[in-house]
């Protein structure tokens, strides 16, 4: 039945009716059954049958879909039983009130493109979207333009973005070279990721450098050539449960490293309240008794440079009070200053410049976005999208469904094939989908289709995008405007996906 | 902005104004629509650290480098060098490295 496939196709063939079967049944089912029912399993051999199944439950495992396992107290693995509740593939009703709708389409539109996390966060929010409009859907009433941009920045942060993502999801080592800048020298790393920041509009890896036998931050764009796994193995570390991935993003830039004081720093009254709100949360705040307005801000800093740079860039509304060597830090950094802007500048000669071959990118290329989900997300997807329609006894246009998955036409072809051949227990289909002449895809929505009629479980990139796409865009807007839509999410997902790998940070501040 | 407050008024939007072309400048690439371009001098001490955020015009011998920064206001620019601390000089336009000097003239008052 599944002939004619390319083997990853029958794959995720196999997968979908594993899901459907399990879900049909409704009962707990041994190994026995599911090879003897389900398609793609029934033509294997015993010992092939026992890889795959192992294969397929750990990939399923990978991608958040967690089958129950029930193990006899004696016996052999014939006699597990294995059922998938119904929890385990759905995600629960989000409820949200018109005003979160409202705020999830303004702030999730403004990212449509600019993201790296796009596909998935697209894919998820048809699932959340499930029976209403698109959250992507165009608003002509449009206000708010967004001027910051959270793409991987070029195709090889974008392949690292894609690995390391991965990475730690499967809790696999990588091995990378990274170029330290404070050493300027390129070493290999051997790192066990654990967390992914955005920050500054750059991405940054947080994990375990085993050269360091410490945790370190690392910049992608710093990391030159491919991340590769350090082994074969299916996971090589546990995440320790006390790593807190937040500490890591609630660091100002003088702060980045191992603290080495205190300092103070009079700020006066006409910058006070600017400072006070981006920079407050970076040490404490204490107001001038005289009523002047004027305030110390007390921050603890690992860099002397950096916290001098950030005082001077205040001008003679900043200066530096404690400790003695950062004042004369300070004093030094302003004379250096006054010299090499006083008279002329000696320059060294001129290098002449290195001929470049330029990359042009070829006029209306597709912009690559950074991290693609799974092929199963987006066929889980679809399908929930062709019942749907099915059952509302609804034609699609064939290029509404390429747009709202952002596939070819070639690709919906494909998936729309390979959905119709999900099937199990002698002829047990999901779905039958035809693609019209006309632009448009009938669907008659089998009886086992029920189990696509509800909108799945997020998978964990799915979540990560989302979530990253309303921290990203929540800095932005005025409080409380997602938080109560993002708080739902979270709800439903039974975590926050912030913790579990990628994390989105505030602001360090808007000097403009 | 410090505070905003919602007025009783209403305005009709002027057709000539766009402001989705002004958000998809330089908001989005940091480079602004600029009548000015600075020409800023890096120590060798800083110039792997300027290469990764900006163009670099030229690369010198000793290991500095120069960098082109286009700039509307002269104020942004005064901090842009300023936060280098002491590794940036403006080397062009006079007026530009006026500027930078007059602020650092302040900043000595007040450091003394």
């Amino acid at each position: 039945m599944t002939q004619g496939f390319a083997k990853d196709t029958e794959k995720l063939i196999r997968q979908l009716s594993l899901i459907s079967y399990l879900m049909a049944e409704r009962r707990p089912v041994t190994a026995t059954e599911i090879r003897r029912d389900v398609e793609g399993y029934s033509d294997m051999t015993e010992d092939a049958f026992a890889r795959r199944f192992y294969a397929d439950r750990a990939e399923l495992d990978a991608l958040g879909i967690h089958l129950s396992v029930d193990k006899p107290a004696e016996g052999f693995s014939e006699q597990e039983n294995y059922s998938l509740a119904p929890e385990a593939f759905h995600l629960p009703p989000i409820a949200f009130t018109d005003s979160e709708r409202a705020a999830l389409q303004t702030a999730l539109t403004l990212l449509d493109g600019e993201f790296a996390y796009a596909e998935p966060l697209r894919l998820a929010l048809q699932q959340i979207a499930w029976g209403r409009p698109s959250p992507l859907g165009s608003d002509s009433r449009q206000t708010i333009g967004l001027g910051i941009t959270a793409s991987a920045g070029g195709g090889e942060v974008s392949a690292r973005l894609a690995k390391i993502d991965t990475a730690i999801y499967r809790r696999k080592r990588i091995e990378f070279e990274y170029h330290t800048m404070g050493s300027d020298e390129t070493s290999l790393r051997r790192v066990d990721p654990y967390h992914l920041l955005f920050e500054g509009g750059q991405f940054y890896l947080v994990g375990y450098a085993h050269e360091r036998d410490d945790v370190r931050v690392f910049r992608l764009s710093r990391i030159k050539g491919k991340v590769a796994y350090a082994t074969k193995a299916e996971h090589d570390f546990k995440r320790p449960t006390d790593f807190d991935p937040r500490g890591y993003a609630t660091r100002a830039d003088w702060q980045f490293g191992e603290t080495v004081g205190t300092a103070e720093v009079w700020i006066s009254e006409r910058i006070a309240w600017q400072v006070e709100r981006h920079f407050g949360r970076f040490g404490t705040i204490a107001k001038a008794q005289d009523g002047s307005g004027d305030m110390t801000f007390t921050t603890e800093y690992a860099s002397v440079r950096q916290l001098a740079a950030w005082a001077l860039r205040l001008g003679e509304h900043a200066r530096i009070l404690a400790p003695d060597e950062l004042v004369s830090e300070l004093a030094d950094r302003v004379e250096l200053l006054h010299d090499r802007h006083t008279g002329e500048l000696e320059l060294a000669a001129v290098v002449p410049a290195e001929e470049v071959d330029e990359v042009v990118e070829p006029a209306g290329a597709k912009r690559e976005t950074a991290i693609r989900p799974e092929r199963f997300a987006r066929l889980v997807t679809l399908a929930s999208i062709l019942i749907q329609a099915g059952r509302a006894n609804e034609r699609l246009r064939f290029t509404d469904v390429c747009e709202a998955l952002q596939v070819s036409d070639a690709e919906l072809r494909e998936d729309v094939a390979v959905l119709n051949v999900v099937n199990f227990g002698g002829g047990s289909y999901v779905l039958y989908a035809e693609v019209h002449d006309d632009g448009t895809i009938e669907v008659d929505p089998e009886p086992y289709s029920d189990n696509f009629a509800r909108p799945a479980r997020l998978l964990p990139v799915e979540a990560k995008a989302l979530i990253a796409a309303i921290d990203l865009i929540g800095d932005h807007l005025p409080e409380g405007a997602l938080n109560s839509a993002r708080d739902k999410i979270v709800a439903a997902l039974g975590a926050d996906p912030m913790e579990q790998g990628l994390q989105v940070a505030s602001g360090g501040g808007d000097y403009s | 902005m410090k505070t905003a407050e919602v007025l009783d008024v209403s305005f009709t939007p002027r057709p000539e104004v766009d402001p989705a072309s002004d958000v998809a400048g330089w908001p989005s690439t940091g480079l602004v629509e600029a009548s000015r371009v600075a020409r800023v001098w890096i120590s060798p001490e800083r110039a792997r650290w300027s290469r990764e955020q900006r163009e670099v015009a030229l690369t010198l011998a000793d290991g500095s480098v120069v960098v082109e920064l286009p700039y509307k206001g002269t104020d942004w620019l005064v901090r842009e060098v300023l936060a280098e601390a002491g590794d940036a000089a403006v080397l062009s336009p006079p007026e530009a490295r006026e500027a930078v000097r007059a602020a650092v003239d302040r900043l000595q008052l007040a450091v003394r």
